[in-house]
């Protein structure tokens, strides 16, 4: 009952417009999770159950936990699904942050063990590295380079330290100067490894690898185990449908053609919007609304009336389409519309929007940009749902610091 | 082609729908001239108007100028040879040239042009000559690594202003000549900016206008009923009225802003840090930040967050062993304030045989955003037992009066600091002396607090740097010059039929040539 009460608290009255879409199209409409669950009867099981109410306003260790309290695996696999895809983003975080400040802005008085730590972050970004050459001196990072040197996936070291419920440690190294000061570190490896803690929960449960595609790292390669997704992987999330699931997969994976998924209301959205074989960013808005503005009709239409928590689940529709343009964008070669995207679903991340996956990802993308004001406050608001998160940030404090030492002088202002 | 619009006068016909956007801002800017930004609200409006030599993009964050078309190191990495791109002319339609660069140096490094923008400039560039019109060579006061990044400034027309001693008051400060995508005039209600296109810019909103944004209740009815086009910053409690809108969307604005309560440590009895301890207890910060700002303590991802120190929580400077104190803590306070001389009659505290008033004010602006909390102050205070007057000071004061420590007269002042990714706090506690301190608001002195400052100035490593300004932060927080508030992040709001808008983080309008508008206005 709660997911109830929590959807009709966002009640909002409807804006009426004319819906945009094909027949074909509104049959892909009413396949998505959104249309489907605006039927009281689909959707009760969901009210019935205070994990999805916490899933859907984003409290991933609360649902995980209620999930427990009153066991659902469906539910624990998805919740383990997102926790998977959120500490992938914290390692590619750390490490993206990590080759910024150790690799290239790198000082004659860093520690020589942050070598290993560049090394582990470039094969985590698939860049070939030389960094894991030299053994670190410090014993804990010592043994694990031995596993990294192996290189592959699924990456031996973290996935020794994935065989049971990892925690995040940050170690000091020493600066090599007379006062020789202590530097926090955090390896990727460790944030790796508790990503695959979940997603081996996740996949132990029944859940189906294909939903982490787009948020795996570099290294990895997408899924090849097909399983079926069902409904409680979707329910409340960025994938209307299963068919989407096939296509953002392929999508984040870099492929490029959208017209060859007729079943993704999501390729189906975003193909009108290539144009000459580029993605025009106005178009893609306009479709994302489109989509949001059927859904609501659609809801309406299935559960007889208005009611309160179609807006939000058409919201979540609309940044389906956006989510799933950043990757269209960036297999295209438009890396700048994917980033002008990136900051519109930013934007738009409120509420029950408010995925922290996503906004993990950006922060990763900011590191990796060099923009860490926005990339350290992500963290940080995060950090409050997800305490180990903070560890994460390590790298990302340091590249502050040094970014900021270097950067043109400037004094506050009111 | 571009010179030959400007020149002509048709410039706003070509441009996009010809449509005139207008938008509230905190308040209105003190001046043009970038040397002399105070705030927030100047910075917006500059970097309209010029061009920095070398700036970030808003959405990759990638280094890149407008102005410069190439560069290499020279003098063993101590000096850089950058050559202009071509076809980049100022708003009167002069070419832009290396004198340009070389003049902005010049009056930068001159003593007589007293700028804090300019002074800290000293610290990286010692000079800069010509070599033809097209090439400059700038002179560091040493090797940097990625020497770029140290060159933000705005590049001025030599040819605006008599010799390189630019004082704050000249008229180029109200009408400059810059060659940013938009010209701009000052006027006494608000600012115009006109679209120039250049070779570097296709501005594609004709005219923009900037509004002093009053009421905030009336800026958010005035958008919605699409009187203005947008709003720079939202006040919290009235952002889920915009959220509700189709018509309007929300945009982040990244920008490290905090606010304060300084302390006149000068004045008795608030020389004394008990009574600044004391005054710090008395505060209930949640109730302030619930009657002012709509905070709730069930409230997820709030916008504001409370601070124990000069840095907002996400900082690597920010100490997090230094608790924030959110609610009031009466007995201690009194057993402070008591024990450094405070006595109580009749329920006020007095000192010295007198009672104690203490005069409070608030740069008005700030009362858009968080409505009341002078009031709120002053009301926590005289429960307390303080006679209190309050005042709103206006933007004109606080610049003139307030920021170079002539305040004298007041208690308190509540006030709010911005930073980018420079988080720099060496002018608001260092000892007002040889260039120091100079935003110091009431020449607060501390032998501790200096050598602390200057350790991160000296700093070789970063960890050295940290180290020095955690140790600051749990010095200030037990010190209190400043009684520290909370971080408020800022929520811009533009109608939907602004496309393109892309906010770059501190500066706002960097990619303003993105930004069109098709008004659906009658």
């Amino acid at each position: 009952m709660m997911l109830a009460v929590l959807l009709a608290c966002t009640s909002e009255p409807v804006h009426e417009r004319a819906p945009a879409v094909s027949p074909l199209e509104a049959d892909l409409v009413a396949q998505t999770w959104q249309v489907r669950m605006a039927d009281a009867a689909t959707r009760a099981p969901y009210e019935a159950h205070p994990g999805w109410a916490l899933l859907f306003q984003r409290d991933l260790e609360g649902a995980l936990h209620a999930f427990g309290e009153r066991p659902d695996d469906r539910g624990r696999a998805r919740v383990h699904l997102e926790l998977a895809a959120l500490y992938r983003q914290a390692a590619r975080l750390a490490a993206e942050a990590t080759l910024q400040v150790y690799g290239a802005d790198r000082q004659a008085t860093d520690p020589a063990d942050v070598d290993y730590l560049v090394g582990v972050s470039e094969t985590l970004l698939g860049k070939p590295t030389q960094r894991l050459e030299h053994t670190p001196a410090d014993s804990v990072y010592a043994t694990r380079v031995t596993d990294w040197r192996t290189g592959g996936w699924p990456a031996t070291a973290a996935v020794a330290l994935a065989a049971e419920d990892p925690a995040i440690h940050e170690r000091t190294l020493r600066e090599r100067t007379p006062e020789a000061k202590a530097v926090r570190v955090v390896d990727p490896t460790e944030l790796l490894a508790v990503s695959l803690w979940h997603e081996n929960e996740a996949t132990r449960l029944g859940a189906a690898a294909r939903w982490l595609d787009p948020w795996r790292l570099p290294i990895e390669p997408p899924s090849t185990v097909e399983r079926p997704l069902a409904d409680e992987m979707l329910f409340a999330g960025f994938l209307p449908a299963e068919a989407d699931a096939v296509f953002v997969s392929a999508a984040c994976s870099g492929e490029r053609a959208p017209d060859v998924y007729p079943r993704s209301i999501l390729a189906q959205a975003i193909e009108p919007a290539l144009v000459d074989g580029r993605l025009d960013v106005q178009k893609v808005r306009e479709a994302a609304q489109d989509l949001s503005t059927a859904m609501r009709s659609a809801m309406i239409a299935r559960s007889g009336q208005e009611e309160g928590y179609q807006r939000a689940f058409a919201a979540l529709g609309q940044l389906s389409v956006l989510r799933a343009a950043v990757c269209v964008a960036e297999v295209l070669g438009q890396p700048d519309d994917a980033g002008v995207l990136r900051l519109e679903i930013a934007d738009l991340s409120e509420g029950a929007a408010r995925d922290p996956v996503f906004l993990l990802s950006l922060a990763a993308w900011d590191a990796a940009h060099r923009n860490v004001v926005r990339a350290l406050d992500i963290v940080h608001a995060l950090g409050r749902d997800h305490p180990q998160l903070e560890l994460a940030r390590v790298p990302l404090d340091a590249m502050s610091v040094r970014l900021s030492r270097n950067s043109a002088p400037a004094a506050p202002v009111h | 082609l571009h010179a030959w619009r400007a020149a002509a006068g048709v410039a706003l016909s070509v441009l996009g729908t010809g449509a005139t956007l207008a938008y509230f801002e905190e308040a209105l800017p003190t001046t043009l001239n970038p040397l002399y930004a105070d705030s927030m609200v100047d910075y917006r409006a500059q970097e309209l108007i010029f061009d920095r030599l070398w700036y970030h993009d808003a959405i990759t964050n990638d280094l890149e100028s407008r102005l410069v078309e190439r560069w290499e190191l020279a003098d063993g990495g101590k000096a850089m040879r950058l050559t202009l791109k071509p076809n980049v002319k100022w708003h009167d339609l002069q070419p832009l040239s290396s004198k340009d660069v070389c003049f902005t140096v010049a009056a930068m490094l001159d003593p007589k042009t007293p700028s804090i923008v300019a002074q800290q400039y000293r610290s990286v560039l010692t000079g800069c000559d010509t070599d033809g019109p097209e090439v400059a060579i700038l002179k560091f006061t040493q090797v940097f690594h990625n020497p770029r990044e140290r060159l933000g400034f705005a590049v001025l027309p030599a040819a605006g202003f008599p010799s390189t001693a630019i004082a704050p008051d000249m008229a180029f400060s109200a009408r400059p000549i810059g060659t940013g995508p938009m010209k701009g005039a000052k006027g006494t209600r608000g600012v115009t900016f006109d679209a120039f296109p250049n070779g570097q810019h296709t501005p594609q909103i004709a005219q923009l206008q900037l509004q002093e944004g009053g009421d905030p209740l009336v800026q958010v009815r005035t958008l919605i009923n699409n009187g203005v086009q947008g709003i720079i910053a939202v006040p919290p409690p009235l952002r889920p009225d915009l959220r509700a809108s189709d018509e309007v969307a929300m945009k982040s604005y990244d920008l490290r802003s905090w606010w304060f309560v300084a302390v006149n440590s000068r004045k008795a009895p608030l020389h004394d840090q008990r009574v600044r301890q004391g005054l710090d207890l008395l505060l209930d910060r949640n109730e302030l930040r619930k009657y002012s700002i709509g905070w709730s303590p069930d409230q997820k991802n709030s916008p504001c967050e409370l601070i124990s120190g000069p840095f907002v929580q996400s900082s690597p400077y920010y100490n997090r062993t230094v608790p924030v104190r959110e609610s009031a803590d009466r007995a201690n306070a009194e057993g402070l304030l008591t024990a450094a001389g405070l006595t109580q009659v009749g329920g006020r505290w007095h000192y010295a045989g007198a009672p104690v008033t203490l005069d409070i004010g608030m740069l008005a602006s700030l009362d858009h955003e968080a409505p009341d909390l002078l009031d709120q102050v002053g009301n926590q205070l005289g429960a307390a037992g303080f006679d209190r007057q309050v005042h709103k000071i206006s933007s004109d004061e606080w610049n003139r009066v307030v920021k170079t420590g002539k305040a004298t007269d007041y208690d308190l002042v509540i006030g709010k600091w911005s930073f980018g990714l420079v988080e720099d706090v060496n002018h608001l506690f260092h000892t007002r002396a040889g260039g120091q301190g100079s935003l110091n608001l009431f020449d607060y002195s501390n032998r501790e607090v200096d050598a602390l400052l200057e350790a991160y100035e000296k700093a070789y490593t970063d960890t050295e740097a940290q180290d020095a300004y955690h140790a600051l932060h749990a010095l200030l927080a037990e010190d209190l010059p400043y009684l520290f508030l909370w971080k408020l992040d800022t929520k811009s709001s533009w109608r939907t039929e602004v496309k393109g808008n892309v906010v770059a983080p501190y500066f706002y309008f960097t990619e303003f040539d993105r930004w069109n508008y098709s008004s659906t206005a009658p």
